[in-house]
């Protein structure tokens, strides 16, 4: 029986497959989505019965003019246009360099892997201390005097630091991998074909590891978007020194637990599921022209 | 351009010598095929052409400059790989352009080049496609443009043909024929495959164990080969050999005479057996059982027994299995010493010296 034609019996039997799926999908994505939508709208209601008495824009209205709410905006699109890009480009100068490195390779691959398996509070617990104002390490280093956790000038820097710095080594990990999937004999036909090392990264290995800049970069936005524990570990429970840390995930959470606003709460997850298509839309589209050559139906 | 290894000695670490006091010539203009056996050493010697393994001793020159220690880049050497090795994310216009666009070559003067190699390997038809969207035969031609273009001064072609059916095999070694006369430019062509060799090349070198074995035309390899290790090699069906003394007894007094001393091995060549009579001039006539026979196309191997010795004969027309008598034909008869060297070969007394 190969091939059999589609049939209604033979279509719900491949429904029966993929049913557990599809049921787990509805009730704990499309559902809550849509609730989403339901209680962002929804003026007055009450968030243990399900009632609505009230629906208008009013929610929407109120992030519009919400000081707060601009803030954690602005510092969670710094993360996915600032931060992304630094920390893929960071990712791709270590594993270039290691890369070259004939020996101990592995041994800083684990070592740089370690933060990425570690938990993002213990991390953040010794990242605090590090950046401790007194007698921390980083002030140590570089002969200053900076308050980073208490300071808002400094807060936020210092959140990107740890960020960065937890994304580095799986990032590194994945250009590893994508530089070791490279065939050799392209850079040395460069090589034969008169290339200098620069020419030979730029016309050979970086459109070669596009694939694996597309993931890495399409990893990190979704990651940069969800910025959250590590505020919360490194600030204490809050979003840093007036709220200087503020991320959008953090005010979703500020309005929805400690407030109790569920319909802030709801219409700011809207507007973060919004930018989140409309940055990974357009990271998209971007990518899909960028990777002609990997498509069968290339021009 | 000439390109000569003086002396050349190169060892993987913790491994007998891969090469020991090479020495080795390619004329100028010419199209050269290094054939061998895979291990011969073939991808060694090309290796230090290109300048990714540098020698431990021994000079390699281009036209008396030596190049022994230069540098990739510095060499301008052209080379084709087995798989072609196409950028994938380059169109088949900007593959041949990259060594050009390399060099910062303007661009006016670059698509005039573009458009004369592409005519040249006739790929003008497929310049904005990408190499997965071609077959391997017009990969193979992309890549000899991509190699020419930079005008170098020797191209090596690693077992170019490896990859393609036996039609396009054919079409593509006239092709690359053609292109190298057309450019005039120094080419090593290296194959395990005789025929490809013996149709292709202006002349053989035959490498074995990391030693040139022969030089010389498909010709000279084939009708006088310097040793057993080249006669072997060389030429389809493999040659049959049989200890000298078996044979001795059935050649002519003199000839067993002169080489009873000095030759262990005789080799017979398949259209060395011919059936009797025949006008061609015969070291003996042998009474042989005809075992089997195998058709072939054009050609009928014939399974020949005689003296506990097994031969082999393409000459021979469709016969029933039984006793034949069959002559030894002098032109394809060779006898060998121990040491391998080959001291007679059917009266063209070339390789006695």
């Amino acid at each position: 029986m190969l091939n059999p034609k589609p049939s209604l019996k033979t279509t719900l039997h491949a429904l029966a497959y993929l049913a557990p799926l599809l049921i787990i999908t509805v009730l704990f994505t499309v559902w809550p989505l849509l609730s989403a939508v339901r209680l962002s709208l929804a003026t007055r209601s009450n968030f243990y019965t399900g009632r609505v008495t009230a629906y208008g824009w009013a929610n929407f209205g109120a992030l519009w003019h919400d000081p707060d709410f601009h803030r954690a905006v602005q510092h969670t699109l710094l993360f996915t246009l600032g931060v992304v890009p630094a920390s893929v480009l960071l990712a791709l100068g270590v594993a270039l360099l290691l890369n070259r490195l004939p020996h101990c390779a592995r041994f800083f691959q684990t070592l740089y892997f370690l933060p990425f398996v570690t938990s993002t509070v213990a991390v953040s617990l010794v990242w605090g201390w590090l950046f401790q104002a007194d007698h921390g390490v980083v002030n140590g280093l570089i002969h200053t005097n900076i308050d980073w956790l208490n300071d808002p000038h400094y807060s936020l820097l210092a959140l990107i630091l740890l960020c960065l710095w937890q994304s580095l080594g799986f990032n590194i990990l994945l250009f590893l991998a994508g530089l070791n999937h490279i065939d050799d004999r392209y850079l040395l036909v460069a090589q034969l074909n008169g290339a200098t090392a620069w020419q030979r990264f730029w016309h050979v290995t970086w459109p070669l590891l596009t694939p694996t800049v597309i993931l890495i970069t399409v990893n990190a936005l979704i990651t940069n978007f969800k910025v959250f524990d590590q505020v919360y570990a490194l600030f204490h429970g809050s979003a840093g020194p007036a709220n200087a840390d503020l991320t959008l995930t953090y005010y979703l959470y500020q309005k929805f637990y400690i407030e109790n606003q569920t319909g802030l709460a709801a219409a700011s997850g809207l507007v973060l599921f919004g930018l989140v298509l409309l940055i990974t839309g357009l990271a998209g589209t971007y990518f899909h022209h960028w990777t002609r050559w990997l498509r069968k139906d290339a021009r | 351009m000439e390109v000569t290894f003086q002396d050349i000695t190169l060892a993987y670490p913790h491994q007998a010598p891969t090469l020991a006091h090479f020495t080795w010539t390619v004329p100028d203009g010419e199209l050269t095929a290094l054939l061998g056996p895979s291990g011969s050493g073939k991808t060694t010697l090309l290796n230090l052409l290109a300048g990714l393994l540098t020698p431990d001793h021994g000079r390699l020159l281009f036209d008396q400059v030596d190049v022994t220690h230069q540098g990739m880049g510095q060499r301008n050497v052209g080379m084709v790989f087995q798989d072609y090795a196409l950028y994938p994310h380059l169109t088949v216009h900007d593959n041949i352009a990259f060594p050009l666009k390399m060099a910062h070559v303007k661009r006016a003067e670059r698509e005039a080049q573009i458009r004369q190699f592409a005519a040249l390997v006739r790929v003008t038809p497929f310049l904005q496609k990408y190499p997965r969207e071609l077959s391997g035969g017009q990969q193979q031609r992309v890549a000899l443009a991509r190699a020419l273009i930079q005008r170098p001064a020797v191209l090596l072609l690693d077992e170019p043909l490896s990859n393609l059916d036996a039609e396009l095999r054919v079409t593509l070694r006239q092709e690359i024929r053609r292109i190298q006369q057309a450019t005039g430019v120094t080419t090593i062509f290296v194959t395990h495959n005789q025929t490809d060799a013996l149709q292709i090349a202006d002349t053989i070198t035959l490498l074995h164990h990391g030693q040139v074995q022969q030089t010389g035309t498909g010709h000279q390899l084939y009708h006088t080969p310097a040793n057993l290790t080249v006669a072997r090699f060389i030429g389809s069906p493999r040659l049959t050999t049989l200890p000298f003394a078996a044979l001795a007894p059935a050649l002519p007094d003199s000839l067993a005479a002169r080489f009873a001393s000095s030759a262990t091995l005789v080799g017979i060549r398949s259209e060395a057996l011919l059936a009797t009579p025949t006008p061609i001039p015969l070291l003996t006539t042998q009474t042989m059982r005809l075992t089997a026979q195998d058709f072939l196309g054009r050609d009928i191997v014939s399974h020949l027994r005689w003296h506990q010795q097994d031969l082999i004969s393409t000459a021979l027309p469709p016969l029933a299995p039984g006793e034949y008598p069959l002559g030894l034909a002098a032109p394809g008869c060779y006898f060998f010493a121990a040491n391998g060297r080959c001291l007679w070969t059917g009266g063209t007394d070339h390789a006695e010296s």
